[in-house]
């Protein structure tokens, strides 16, 4: 899958640890999601997607086949 | 107002980032404090023992054994869904790494090494786990 969470976070100047503290995970984790490693469950994306004020199809989208 | 955090850079900074929240790593030390009080307990109980002490000291390093269980589980219930995958990941490895060196040293017992390897399987396991933690926690900085 992948997403934009790189870029959203960037425009926020946050680092990965301030995100992670945002949403109440580790900055392992951020990273994970950033570089397409791990594919977040619902609870959590539902989470990035409160946070950035986003749909999450606009954070998260199929990767190309 | 979300202040900014710096990069973190360093080898011992990078791994204890790996080791999650702040409340992981509480988790982690309560853990890792637990393991070695297990292994002082279980000492010192086996030690007392051979020289003719009541066989119930072995229920004090099993309640210790049995907290640190607890509190590992109690780690992989708080702590966030990509570090308990990682966790899952690492108990697998190290299952397969103690199979591994267990069955090597029964081997190397039945080809005649004058050591007796029966009691080190704890010990090889709890290497095992540490090595493996240690290895995944690297994999994924």
């Amino acid at each position: 899958m992948n997403n934009q969470l790189r870029v959203l976070r960037a425009q926020r100047r946050w680092s990965q640890a301030t995100l992670a503290e945002h949403l109440g995970v580790s900055r392992q984790t951020v990273n994970a999601i950033e570089t397409g490693k791990f594919d977040p469950s619902l609870p959590l994306a539902f989470k990035i997607s409160e946070l950035f004020e986003l749909r999450i199809e606009e954070i998260f989208s199929p990767a190309a086949s | 107002m979300v202040k900014e955090a710096s990069e973190q850079r360093g080898l011992l900074r990078t791994l204890a980032s790996c080791m999650g929240t702040e409340a992981d790593r509480r988790n982690q030390i309560l853990v890792a404090g637990g393991i070695i009080l297990w292994a002082l307990a279980s000492t010192i109980s086996n030690e007392m023992m051979q020289r003719g002490a009541s066989v119930w000291l072995v229920l004090i390093p099993a309640v210790v054994a049995i907290g640190v269980v607890l509190a590992y589980a109690r780690f992989l219930r708080e702590t966030d869904e990509y570090v308990r995958l990682l966790q899952y990941q690492g108990l697998a490895l190290a299952f397969g790494l103690s199979i591994f060196i267990v069955s090597l040293l029964e081997s190397l017992q039945k080809a005649g090494h004058p050591h007796d390897f029966a009691n080190e399987s704890a010990t090889v396991m709890l290497l095992s786990w540490a090595a493996a933690q240690f290895f995944v926690a690297w994999r994924h900085r």
